[in-house]
């Protein structure tokens, strides 16, 4: 059902729904993007060498 | 479109990603455009308050158009392995430059380029190679696309070991906009994506980067009223103070600055070859199946490629990589070994 007092139920009636983005709305997503630094990657700081306590307990066997 | 996945680990570096090609067109359904146009009177350009149209200039027409897929390739190899170097390369986006698919032009490279051709040098590093490659496929992107307005995405992955390190590095290479980014340095892990990820972001991070996206510019939205609304009730008390802007504090009000969502736990960097071919094909796969039942046209999917490159052996397709006609199947040459 249509709700009528909702200005943008009415506007989206208006246009069908898009399941696309518009150009105009990638350019934007992108610049936020950047904008607010959201990366598409989780980095890890690894540790190269054994820990300490690791060559401890090699020993220790 | 397509999906791309790179996961580094201490013993070494698994890539991945589907083999359905899809060409896009910008589209525009009229039906957007009909704010423009005055109902009243037959539909003519609507006029503003100086008489001047208010769809002005093709840039708005330009605006509201939406990249929608067009034509679609199965089988299109989109992960390759650079000459005799442990180091891979993968693409999204077009499918091809002027006449040259982006796959001919990696192989063209790997046969020009110094630390490709023949025997590796003794010396060469993934971000100098990537660096060249960029260069490279820029003057064919250049040319496909005089037109700024034409220009498609071309976003490649680069994984692998430069020649002095034990550990991966990972560039990612935007052609469009000729930029290259590392995402790992030697001693760093975890996984990056290419391409279209929201279902693995989904998992992975908590919510996918559109979404995240959103949350920060809503978070930005929500300081700035609170300031605004901060400085009426100062001036109604009789103070007149110039609050500063969110922005001014630089990263520090940022959402998503040292702060994330709950994700996916995983000790990445200690990962075995399986447990990262596990992943890479797990994410995948949840890309290809979320789309099979979203209502738009899939975009990722076909056969999955992936592949482990180690240090000490470099490039190792862990999918079969063979042509195959009516049962009899030969092994891809400069792919499969």
């Amino acid at each position: 059902m249509k709700d009528k007092k909702n200005p943008r139920r009415k506007a989206q009636d208006a246009a069908p729904d898009r399941i696309y983005r518009t150009e105009r709305e990638e350019r934007e997503y992108r610049e936020l993007k950047e904008r607010f630094g959201v990366r598409e990657a989780i980095v890890v700081q690894g540790s190269p060498e054994p820990r300490p306590a690791e060559n401890d307990m090699k020993r220790a066997k | 479109m397509t999906t791309l996945i790179a996961l580094a680990t201490k013993h070494a570096v698994v890539v991945g990603a589907d083999s359905l090609g899809t060409e896009t067109r910008l589209m525009v359904d009229p039906v957007q455009l009909v704010r423009y146009f005055d109902s009243q009177n037959g539909f003519s350009l609507k006029l503003d308050a100086n008489g001047r149209p208010e769809l002005a200039n093709f840039s708005q027409v330009f605006d509201e158009s939406e990249r929608m897929p067009y034509n679609q390739l199965l089988h299109v190899n989109k992960l390759f392995k650079l000459g005799a170097l442990p180091i891979a390369v993968m693409f999204t986006g077009t499918v091809s430059l002027g006449d040259h698919t982006i796959r001919g032009l990696v192989a063209e490279f790997v046969g020009r380029d110094p630390a490709t051709k023949g025997r590796p040098p003794p010396n060469y590093t993934v971000n100098s190679v990537a660096t060249r490659l960029l260069k490279f496929l820029r003057t064919y992107y250049v040319a496909a696309y005089p037109q700024e307005y034409l220009e498609q995405e071309l976003e490649l992955l680069v994984a692998g070991y430069d020649r002095n390190q034990r550990w991966p590095t990972v560039m990612r290479v935007d052609v469009r906009r000729d930029r290259i980014l590392r995402e790992f340095a030697p001693g760093e892990f975890g996984i990056a994506f290419g391409g279209q990820m929201d279902w693995i972001q989904r998992i992975v991070f908590g919510t996918d980067s559109r979404n995240m996206v959103s949350l920060a510019k809503r978070s930005n939205e929500l300081l700035n009223l609170y300031r605004d609304r901060l400085a009426e009730k100062l001036a109604r008390d009789g103070l007149s103070v110039d609050l500063p802007e969110p922005d001014s504090f630089g990263d520090e009000l940022r959402l998503f600055h040292n702060w994330s969502l709950e994700g996916l736990q995983s000790n990445w960097p200690d990962f075995s070859e399986q447990n990262a071919i596990d992943c890479v094909s797990f994410f995948l796969r949840i890309m290809i199946k979320a789309q099979d039942v979203s209502a738009k046209l899939p975009t990722v999917g076909g056969d999955v490629h992936i592949a482990v490159i180690r240090k000490e052996d470099g490039y190792c397709p862990v999918t079969k990589e063979v042509w195959t006609h009516e049962g009899y199947e030969v092994p891809v040459p400069e792919v499969g070994r």
